[in-house]
């Protein structure tokens, strides 16, 4: 994802100064994503280069300096078109512990040992987050990112268990 | 002169269910044969423990020696501060039932009972009158979140449900310590993952609950788990 999608989401909901945006990005990704102002402002002028926001100087600001960004219709297009469009690729990503078990499966101890070890690793960060879930705010961001780590661990959990199938399978089958 | 020191195991008062060193040997066929070798784990009141391994680790035989049902060989077992393993049979019987509540994978509901007369029945065989049992168990079935199935007969419940009625029962006559065996292993994912998190919930309302699973996904739900193989503590993760 990229901030300039960030910044043309909260600008669909109203019009926004830059360091309202920089805050409620935070808010919004439960502090997962931390902007500074230079990549805030350098974004919005590009968007604003591109046509896809405008800026006028704020008419309730006393000093005159702030401008209000506003999305155009073609920003909508574009936000649109971003929030619709899958965005992950269904190739097998090059993660780490994929490829340990790959470079060690003709090894059936080897193979049980890494299985064995990242399996205790995994479980002890899922009961880790489970017993955090049960003290999270009433907010629906903490609660939401939260949510997908558990499934994201749930999902290694299950993997390692069908690794461990497979292997002791084929261990079986060998003459 | 003085007699010689006996070394006397002192058990931690806050751990409801504790093992020391607990081995058991059985000699079944002509060799003895080592099912536990050496466990020592506690379960304090208010934690889920989770005790994770492949069939043939020694899950079994932890439950039955936690319970009381078979001795240790070597080592000892405390429950509530008391020594079963070295306390009478019968007096150990009869604590035992009104101490530590069992799930077991198989539920040993009476399919023809309603889900209250199930755990009524319980109740009224550890001496509550009646009345008393029974609206007890209507309160034990609310807090498993069984009310709404307490005037059904056991064997037209789904398996989750029964299996929420065999808690219920376990837990009936406030035993403060569960010991769960497989409890989910014949449900499906979703109603395994609602029975192991309201395990969670029951200790942590003060039971000290003891969960034996082969299932990783199921121990997650546990404050600390403890990896069994071949009949040894292998690993363990979690505050201790």
């Amino acid at each position: 994802m990229a901030v300039r999608e960030g910044l043309l989401a909260l600008l669909a909901d109203k019009p926004r100064h830059g360091y309202d945006l920089r805050a409620e990005f935070e808010a919004r990704t439960a502090e997962l994503w931390r902007l500074n102002s230079g990549q805030v402002y350098t974004t919005l002028d590009r968007l604003e280069r591109d046509g896809l926001v405008d800026a006028d100087d704020d008419p309730d600001d006393p000093s005159g300096r702030r401008r209000l960004y506003r999305v155009t219709a073609a920003g909508r297009t574009e936000l649109h078109s971003w929030l619709d469009a899958a965005g992950w690729s269904i190739e097998p990503q090059r993660d780490e512990l994929l490829m340990k078990v790959l470079l060690v499966a003709d090894d059936p101890a080897g193979a049980a040992s890494v299985i064995e070890s990242h399996r205790l690793a995994v479980l002890e960060r899922l009961q880790r987050l489970r017993q955090e879930q049960r003290h999270l705010p009433d907010e629906l961001a903490p609660q939401l990112v939260s949510d997908a780590l558990v499934a994201r661990l749930e999902a290694d959990l299950h993997w390692l268990d069908r690794c461990e199938q497979r292997l002791a399978r084929r261990t079986e089958h060998r003459p | 002169m003085t007699s010689p020191t006996i070394a006397i195991p002192v058990p931690r008062t806050d751990d409801a269910l504790h093992l020391e060193a607990v081995s058991v040997v059985v000699r079944d066929g002509r060799e003895p044969r080592t099912v536990l070798d050496g466990v020592t784990l506690d379960v304090a009141r208010g934690h889920l423990v989770a005790v994770m391994g492949p069939s043939g680790a020694g899950k079994s035989t932890l439950v039955d020696v936690a319970s009381g049902l078979v001795l240790p060989t070597h080592g000892w077992v405390s429950v509530l501060g008391r020594h079963p393993t070295s306390a009478r049979t019968a007096w150990w019987a009869a604590r035992r039932r009104d101490t530590v509540g069992i799930v077991h994978q198989r539920l040993n509901l009476l399919g023809g009972l309603t889900a209250t007369d199930n755990v009524a029945l319980a109740l009224e065989l550890l001496g509550h009158r009646r009345g008393r049992a029974r609206s007890e168990a209507r309160s034990c079935l609310d807090r498993v979140g069984a009310g709404h199935v307490a005037s059904t007969e056991a064997d037209r419940l789904s398996v989750g449900e029964q299996q929420r009625v065999a808690i219920a029962r376990a837990i009936a006559g406030d035993r403060p310590v569960l010991l769960a065996d497989e409890p989910a292993a014949a449900l499906d994912r979703t109603a395994a993952d609602e029975v192991t998190a309201l395990l969670g919930d029951l200790a942590r309302e003060g039971r000290a609950v003891l969960l034996v699973t082969h299932d990783s996904q199921q121990a997650s739900w546990a404050d600390r788990t403890i990896l069994l193989r071949d009949g040894r503590i292998a690993g363990e993760v979690g505050p201790t």
